[in-house]
């Protein structure tokens, strides 16, 4: 700064300061695009999701902040005492006038060199068909016995038997302790999965760790786990670390899960469905024997009026009904005959009054008699014989004359 | 894998769902619809009881050894309490 001839330096209200300031940054070319290297401290993530650490070095620390979009692109969370290089700008932070570094991207020294193996590895274990989908076996469906390969120590373990208590305590838990992370952890691993592979009823096994750092975590990325679970008889299931971590175990393993709790449950078939399933059943026989029931009810139904038609009773029954049926077919049939004959009689009747005698008498004729007898011949009398002579309205008495 | 003589749950569960179908598809004597009733409600009130009365079991094994011994005392079982 020029001294001035009048000392009247500006006075700005610490807004107007910032604003300069601000202002001022924003036009260096240096600060709006580098790389900053140094060392994590001082790491939170704030519910938000940005994350807010310090970048230091022996000598000076600046604040940093990475916004939750950009902070989601990272391969793993920063932790206290990392070493990377972050890229970013320089910002102010007016509220408390801080200086602060807003980070776009995060780079993890000598983490880099661990992904590249990572992915080499993945690669050439992918190509050999180790990730193969149809090389993936079933799950048990009521696992007898669950290995599990875990620190003894563990959150991992606590999470798993809880759930396993919950979900299927019909099982029988197997659990083979190993170092889960440093340099003993691949060597244990491996010798846990083969040794639980050859426990008589063991159907599942679980291998599983809690969250970590990318390097807590890498005893699952190395190529001697990922063969040993490739090789186990029975079905693997992984469940190591937080949502976000994927290690080279959780390709090879038959179901991959995302923590261990998530691995128990993979494990597990729900005992309170199994319950409820059972009750289903049971609803299921009562309502089938019911209608197995009901259907021989039916067709004992339909034998009974069957054997009712066979009983002698039954024969007399129905004989009766026949004979009444005849007896009123005769009583039917006999009843018409009568009616001819009475119209026949009446008929003949009319013929008959046609010979009527007295018809005859009154014509002229004269009906004779001796003693009662009807004189048809002359050699009946003899002259002097009384007769009766009958005519159309009454008799007469008459005596025979000789001829 | 080896079988141990009395059916398992899964066995036996199997069973009990196969019987049910048995006795729902019908075409049966009565005798036989009543067997494989009294069988069915015979491996339903088994398997829940196994249930009920199953508490989960946990088994260290020494990997070096290969040697098992049998926990009784369960890990953590008191935050399941709650």
């Amino acid at each position: 700064m020029q001294p001035s001839l009048f000392p009247a330096s500006p006075t700005l209200t610490v807004g107007e300061l910032m604003r300069h300031l601000k202002a001022l940054l924003a036009t260096d070319e240096v600060v709006q695009n580098l790389w900053v290297r140094g060392e994590v401290s001082n790491f939170t993530r704030a519910a938000s999701g940005h994350l807010y650490f310090s970048l230091k070095d022996g000598e000076s620390a600046v604040r940093c902040v990475m916004w939750r979009p950009a902070a989601q692109g990272l391969l793993r969370r920063p932790v206290d005492g990392d070493a990377v290089r972050a890229l970013g700008s320089i910002g102010l932070y007016e509220v408390r006038g801080d200086l602060q570094l807003v980070v776009e991207e995060l780079q993890f020294d000598g983490v880099g060199a661990l992904w590249r193996q990572f992915e080499a590895l993945r690669a050439r274990l992918g190509a050999e068909g180790l990730f193969a989908p149809e090389r993936k076996r079933p799950l048990p469906l009521f696992p007898r016995s669950i290995g599990v390969v875990t620190s003894e120590t563990g959150a991992a373990l606590q999470d798993i038997l809880r759930t396993l208590r919950l979900r299927w305590s019909l099982a029988q838990v197997v659990l083979c302790p190993c170092q889960v992370q440093g340099a003993e952890a691949p060597a244990q691993i491996v010798a846990a999965i083969r040794a639980l592979g050859g426990v008589p009823d063991v159907d599942v096994i679980i291998v599983a760790r809690g969250g970590g750092s990318i390097e807590d975590l890498w005893a699952f990325n190395e190529e001697v786990v990922a063969r040993a679970i490739y090789a186990s008889p029975v079905c693997v299931i992984s469940g190591v670390g937080h949502e976000t971590d994927t290690t080279i175990a959780d390709f090879v393993a038959d179901y991959r899960a995302a923590t261990p709790t998530a691995a128990a449950a993979h494990a597990s078939p729900d005992q309170r469905e199994i319950m409820r399933s059972l009750h289903d059943m049971q609803s299921r026989l009562w309502l089938a024997m019911d209608s197995r029931i009901t259907e021989r009810a039916g067709q004992a139904q339909i034998l009974k009026r069957a054997l009712a038609r066979l009983t002698p009773q039954a024969q007399i029954d129905r004989s009766r009904q026949r004979i009444d049926d005849q007896v009123r077919v005769l009583t039917r049939a006999s009843q018409h005959r009568l009616q001819v004959l009475h119209e026949r009689v009446a008929s003949r009747r009319g013929h008959l009054s046609a010979l009527n005698p007295q018809a005859i008498l009154a014509r002229g004729y004269a009906l004779v008699r001796k003693n009662g007898q009807s004189v048809t011949r002359v050699k009946q009398v003899a002259p002097g014989d009384p007769i009766s002579v009958t005519v159309s309205d009454g008799s007469f008495e008459a005596r025979v004359e000789p001829v | 894998m080896p079988k141990s003589k009395a059916p398992s749950f899964e066995e036996s569960y199997k069973e009990l769902d196969e019987t049910v179908q048995k006795l729902e598809a019908g075409e049966l004597t009565l005798e036989d619809a009543i067997s494989l009733f009294e069988h069915g409600m015979q491996l339903a009130a088994q398997l829940e009881k196994q249930l009920e009365q199953a508490e989960l079991r946990v088994r260290r094994l020494k990997p070096a050894a290969l040697d098992a011994e049998t926990f009784e005392q369960d890990f953590g079982a008191q935050d399941d309490e709650a």
